[in-house]
């Protein structure tokens, strides 16, 4: 494999992956863990596979793709934010309905293969890719730094506090968290459409990639800037494991190359929650809480 | 002007009323949601309704054995959950216990010998989450679920690798016919709705419920294991002896994993097959029972012989997924999990806390 290849396609994962840090570390700035993610990728893949074959059109798929992405993350904004429940169970249900979902979706055109996403050339386009998701990042960097990501933080470490202080913990926990499944559904999306990585869509395609996601961002500090690289690590591991069995360097079946990044996601989220992060106080205090007052008024 | 008004009710509600709002909302969530998605799969509303009030499929044994199979594995979860361990790892433990059985029976080790072997790798492996949510302070269920893809991976890697059995597609080879449980015979009575269920897994189910509703209720270890789940400082500063709860808790949990897999390798196909769909987290052999179980646990941790109710329900349900074909299997069997654990959040929901909808602005 050319090295400019590999580059490519390291680039190509990383800068999806990226997107989807990105979202996550929003959401649960505002202490909301969406693990949701799992049901946004999964649909945002399928409504995109699909809407890209109807429609002969792979901006109206990445356009629906994105929009799909939210669905997951309502129910979650309904059953966590809105009402008290169990925010980590109502994201697996939520995936799994939706990924259920997404299987019914992703069968109702005929398996052909999709166009891609390429302006001008592939390689232009996934720069360009590339070069947006560093934008982002550096753009959310910013946003997290000004009055709305005071407010946003706030709302993560003592939502009890901030309402006090007039602050709406419901909008902006909902806010961040639609955000987050759009981010989650472009993930989807660009793992049907984008150059290097897009393959025809089928059963279980992006599964596993939403709790990997939540897994490895406490590793980002929650810093924007950070998860850069924490995708671009994930995307080189994701093709990693694809050289390892090409090269015949080391003897490693499929099975255990598809282990690794869940493998590296458990350990990473352990070493660096546990050992690390409890020292620190980048930790969201109200992360994975449920905001409850007795009686709301809107 | 819309106005969610949520309170949490300040007393627990009576187990009548646990047993008649869960199973309200189990049934409604789960078989609504599994008859419109079997409806989609081509199947006539008529047919289905055939299927699930055939009075021989409520008592046949396949429900009666798969009744047996989410019980066990419920109680193994719930003793989980009283200890403050929400366990998602199932899937992945159901197939590591399988592994334990097939190592015994390849190196002749005896039905006993796949038994310790199977408790000593469910505690070593089910330690991992436990362990870092108490002295890391890590997510108990994100670590156990991840723990699934790894369990299955290392399982398709070892039946299509290391213990392959003859056939062209990789499925581990037969398990010997000396390790087997003991079934009910051909000429006995009992046999047409028995006759798929070892006597073992009955006799430890019995023991479990009787065993378990004492521990948690009326003994120190049962105080012990929930003052853990309510708080780990306070059960410190109380003088829990806090290894020793999450060992046993563990323990206890791994005997009757081990039991429900037995009965699931030994009562079925005997072979462990490869893990098709493994990037989703479901083993071919547990089919998602290790996600459902979960739910029925986290709804009868107060009750533990409530869990019987809920599973002989879930059976049904899974008779369902299982007479579907082709990719919709797949999907009832993903769809499955999901609205089980709806329905026991929504349970949740209506027993602890009062909400209401008000559109009226009330300053």
């Amino acid at each position: 494999m050319a090295f400019e290849t590999l580059i490519l396609q390291i680039l190509s994962m990383g800068s999806i992956l990226i997107f989807g840090v990105l979202g996550e570390i929003l959401s649960e700035k505002s202490g909301v863990v969406n693990l949701a993610i799992e049901g946004s990728i999964a649909l945002g893949a399928a409504s995109a596979y699909a809407a890209t074959i109807h429609f002969d059109n792979c901006l109206i798929g990445l356009f629906i793709g994105i929009l799909s992405g939210v669905a997951p993350a309502l129910l979650l904004i309904l059953l966590s934010i809105y009402l008290p429940l169990n925010m980590i169970v109502v994201g697996i249900m939520s995936s799994s309905i939706f990924s259920a979902i997404s299987i019914v979706i992703g069968n109702l055109v005929p398996r052909l293969p999709q166009k891609r996403l390429v302006l001008l050339s592939e390689e232009f386009t996934i720069y360009l890719i590339f070069m947006i998701s560093l934008m982002f990042s550096v753009l959310l960097y910013i946003v997290l730094r000004r009055r709305i990501g005071l407010i946003i933080r706030s709302v993560g470490e003592d939502p009890y506090t901030a309402f006090s202080m007039g602050i709406n913990i419901w909008k902006i926990r909902t806010l961040s968290t639609l955000v987050s499944g759009s981010l989650g559904g472009l993930v989807g999306s660009l793992m049907i459409l984008m150059p290097m990585v897009s393959v025809i869509w089928r059963e279980g395609l992006t599964s596993g990639w939403g709790y990997i996601l939540v897994a490895i961002t406490p590793a980002s500090l929650w810093n924007p800037l950070i998860g850069i690289l924490l995708g671009i690590f994930m995307g080189m591991i994701s093709f990693l494991s694809i050289a390892l069995q090409t090269s015949g360097l080391i003897p490693l079946s499929t099975d255990l190359a598809n282990l690794l990044p869940y493998f590296l996601a458990a350990l990473l989220y352990i070493l660096v929650r546990g050992l690390f992060l409890r020292k620190l106080i980048v930790v969201p205090r109200a992360l994975a809480k449920e905001f409850v007052l007795e009686e709301r008024y809107e | 002007m819309s106005l969610i008004y949520v309170r949490r009710k300040s007393d627990e509600p009576p187990t009548i009323k646990i047993v008649v709002v869960s199973l309200v909302v189990f049934i409604v969530i789960v078989f609504i949601g599994v008859f419109l998605l079997m409806l989609i799969s081509g199947y006539e509303l008529r047919d289905l309704v055939n299927i699930f009030f055939d009075y021989r499929n409520l008592l046949s044994p396949e429900v009666i054995r798969y009744t047996m199979i989410i019980a066990l594995l419920s109680l193994a979860l719930l003793i989980n959950v009283a200890g403050g361990f929400i366990n998602l790892g199932g899937e992945g433990l159901i197939a590591l216990s399988m592994l334990a059985f097939l190592i015994a029976s390849i190196y002749n080790l005896g039905i006993l010998t796949g038994f310790i072997l199977s408790i000593l790798l469910l505690i070593a492996w089910a330690s991992i989450p436990y362990l870092s949510k108490i002295y890391l302070e890590s997510s108990d269920v994100l670590v156990s679920f991840l723990q699934n893809f790894i369990a299955l991976f290392i399982i398709n890697h070892i039946v299509a690798h290391v213990f392959r059995g003859e056939l062209a597609r990789p499925r581990s080879p037969p398990i010997d016919p000396s390790i087997n449980l003991h079934y009910v015979s051909q000429g006995s009575i009992l046999y047409n709705y028995l006759g798929r269920v070892s006597i073992e897994s009955i006799i430890m189910l019995i023991i479990a419920i009787v065993f378990l509703s004492y521990l948690l209720s009326e003994t120190k270890t049962g105080y012990s294991l929930r003052l853990l789940s309510h708080s780990i400082k306070t059960a410190s500063i109380s003088g829990v002896n806090i290894p020793r709860s999450i060992f046993l808790n563990l323990l206890i949990s791994a005997i009757l994993l081990s039991f429900a897999s037995a009965e699931l390798l030994l009562g079925g196909e005997r072979r462990i097959f490869y893990n098709e769909n493994a990037k989703i987290g479901i083993g071919s052999m547990s089919f998602g029972l290790g996600y459902v179980s979960l739910s029925i646990a986290i709804l009868s941790v107060r009750k533990p012989y409530i869990s019987l109710l809920y599973s002989y329900i879930l059976a049904l349900g899974y008779m369902m997924v299982f007479l579907s074909y082709g990719f919709y299997r797949l999907v009832l069997g993903v769809a499955i999990v999901g609205l089980s654990l709806l329905s026991v959040l929504l349970s949740e929901l209506l027993l602890r806390y009062e909400v209401r909808l008000s559109w009226r602005l009330r300053r």
